[in-house]
């Protein structure tokens, strides 16, 4: 009976066994599932979660503390923890956990507010809780006391925020000097027109002088009269005067123009800036028996422009114009000047100047207003090029066509209240 | 009937001459043609050639200032114009902006002056005067021819032939001989060529005849030979 008792025992103890054996795989498949349960929840953690041992060596953290302290998780586990630690803090940090162990029970736990120093030096005040444990291993858990990520972001963007104005400073003031550029360009190229204008010019200014000259010498001749004689005196004088004021005002309007004070914008009358650059040119239409014309809208508006400088844009197309119909190589014999003043749309101005003359050659069509380009035997080719820069910094675009009956249109549009379009 | 001559000619004297401005610039024609009243002389102004021309009368006395540079028809071919319609009006320039081979041009078609302004006015009026005589002058040589003309037409046609021959400085025989009649025949002729002519002179005769400019003959026996086509003797002004 004992004996066949031995090998039921056996079973018995090898069947209790190989149930504990199942109830162990169970539990060891059923913590092993917990273990990555755990891991999923450890990562996923807001908080910052870590094990450092008893050298203060890191021996597990979470993704949340790795991404808090800017590293690779794996570049965590081993380091000191008070690599992580300001400078400042690691006194409170070492007094913290000292009293942590001096109370070495487990499950103690403590809290401190220390400061964290991240891989890029960006310092974060934390809240920590250190519970140690049994091993003598401390769990800490990490949580952001108040994001002092801000302020240093605000540093860092005001930083890069003056980086920018710098930059935005040193493109504003290249514009600006391109902007000097031009108008210095502009007023060589005024400077330069007078120049070639000049015998035109001083034929315009001898006119009233011729006019003066020979009313002074009327009146002396009249002095030396009867009392009727004399008596005409007065009125001869005041004619006199009239000239000299019209002289005067040629003089004046010829220093504004070259004049080489800044662009600035003012409510202009476009009518009057056409009837200026006509009067410079009348000597010109004169000898070349060009018979102008001038249409305006009843109701053209006042823009906001530089008079000088449109003016320049109007004499320049008058020019051309004029050179074109009395070169003697292109045989014109209608020399008719046409210039339009009229508004297309409600915040433009335009200004059309047509000729009889033999029109723009297809291949020179493109080549027009680039700078350099001319088809004058003498022309810098600057004319255009700077007139177009002139109407684009008014809000307006210069344009040009063959006529349909022969000779050029040139034309362009200027914005009313004189703002050139920023966006190109 | 030389009495008579000089008084047609003192009639058409007694128009007051008139100085006819043409200059596009308001201020400088005005002011020219005060000055030129003021030398009281009788001034009349025009904006353009083609006003001056609507109301211009060739037989009215006078001179020209005109701006050689005008819209549409320019001084100079007011000028030319003028040349080809045989208005023998003298023309005073003035100009701006001139230059010396517009000069030149203006005074080789015959210009009395060309004046760069502004001017002096004394050189003005020394021009005006010159173009008033030269004007005067010319009207006068136009009348004497214009009469000398009239006289002319009286003669027949063999009365000029013989007329042609005298100047030639040929005989009466010799003409008698020439035009195969006699020289009592050639004698009544010339009689009456005298008297249609009003001289009493054979110098008379052929002064008549060469101031008419029509008459070019030339006497046959001269030291040397004229020189060909010389204005100056053929119609002697």
């Amino acid at each position: 009976m004992q004996s066949s008792d031995v090998p039921f025992v056996l079973r018995e103890k090898f069947r209790t066994l190989q149930k504990q054996n199942a109830t162990l795989r169970q539990t060891l498949r059923l913590s092993s599932g917990l273990r990555q349960r755990f891991e999923t929840l450890f990562d996923a953690s807001p908080l910052g979660l870590f094990t450092h041992d008893t050298n203060e060596q890191i021996v597990e953290a979470n993704l949340t503390l790795a991404n808090l302290l800017q590293v690779k998780r794996s570049q965590l586990i081993g380091q000191h923890i008070g690599k992580y630690i300001a400078q400042e803090d690691h006194a409170r940090f070492i007094r913290h956990l000292t009293w942590l162990r001096d109370n070495n029970k487990n499950g103690a736990s403590a809290h401190c507010t220390i400061l964290l120093i991240t891989s890029q030096q960006m310092q974060i005040k934390v809240q920590m809780k250190s519970t140690i444990q049994t091993t003598g291993m401390i769990h800490g858990r990490i949580s952001l006391q108040e994001d002092t990520r801000y302020p240093q972001c605000l540093a860092e963007l005001a930083k890069s925020h003056a980086k920018l104005r710098k930059e935005i400073n040193g493109r504003e003031l290249l514009e600006e000097q391109s902007r000097q550029h031009q108008e210095k360009l502009a007023h060589v190229a005024r400077l330069n027109t007078m120049g070639e204008m000049a015998a035109g010019l001083a034929h315009e200014i001898n006119q009233p002088l011729t006019a003066i000259s020979s009313y002074v010498r009327s009146c002396l001749r009249l002095l030396e009269g009867d009392e009727k004689k004399r008596a005409q005196v007065p009125g001869i004088l005041e004619q006199a005067c009239n000239q000299a004021q019209r002289a005067a005002n040629i003089i004046r309007h010829l220093r504004d123009f070259v004049s080489k004070s800044a662009s600035h914008r003012e409510t202009t009358e476009l009518g009057n800036v056409v009837q200026l650059a006509v009067s410079m040119m009348r000597t010109e239409f004169h000898t070349h028996n060009i018979i102008l014309n001038i249409e305006t809208l009843a109701n053209m508006p006042l823009i906001t422009a530089d008079a000088i400088q449109i003016e320049q844009v109007v004499l320049n197309l008058l020019r051309n114009a004029s050179e074109a119909m009395s070169d003697p190589q292109n045989h014109c014999d209608t020399r008719h000047l046409n210039i339009v003043l009229d508004q297309p749309t409600t915040t433009h101005v335009r200004i059309s100047v047509s000729d009889t003359g033999p029109g723009i050659p297809l291949d020179d069509m493109k080549k027009i207003p680039t700078p350099f380009f001319s088809t004058k035997a003498n022309g810098m080719g600057l004319g255009l090029a700077i007139s177009r820069t002139i109407v684009e910094d008014h809000g307006g675009k210069l344009t040009h066509k063959t006529n349909r009956e022969g000779g050029a249109t040139f034309m362009f549009t200027l914005a009313i209240d004189g703002k050139a379009i920023t966006h190109h | 009937m030389t009495t008579q001559l000089t008084s047609t000619l003192a009639t058409n004297l007694a128009v007051t001459p008139t100085v006819f401005i043409v200059d596009d610039d308001d201020a400088v024609r005005h002011s020219l043609q005060t000055l030129v009243e003021s030398m009281n002389i009788r001034a009349c102004a025009f904006a353009d050639v083609q006003s001056f021309l609507d109301t211009y009368d060739p037989k009215q006395p006078g001179c020209l200032v005109l701006d050689v540079r005008l819209p549409q028809l320019s001084g100079l071919e007011l000028q030319e114009y003028l040349q080809r319609q045989g208005i023998k009006t003298p023309v005073i320039f003035v100009s701006g902006h001139s230059t010396v081979s517009m000069a030149v041009r203006t005074l080789r078609a015959g210009a009395i002056d060309f004046l760069e302004k502004p001017f002096d006015d004394q050189a003005l009026l020394d021009s005006i005067q010159r173009a008033l005589e030269s004007d005067r002058q010319i009207r006068l040589d136009e009348q004497w021819r214009q009469n000398v003309l009239q006289y002319l037409g009286q003669l027949s046609r063999r009365e000029e032939e013989v007329l042609r021959l005298l100047i030639q400085g040929k005989a009466n025989k010799t003409i008698a001989h020439e035009m195969s009649l006699s020289t009592k025949t050639i004698e009544t002729h010339r009689a009456h060529i005298m008297r249609k002519l009003g001289v009493n002179s054979l110098a008379g005769l052929v002064w008549m005849a060469l101031t008419s400019g029509e008459y070019h003959e030339v006497p046959e026996h001269l030291p040397f030979p004229l020189p060909e086509q010389n204005p100056a003797l053929l119609s002697l002004r």
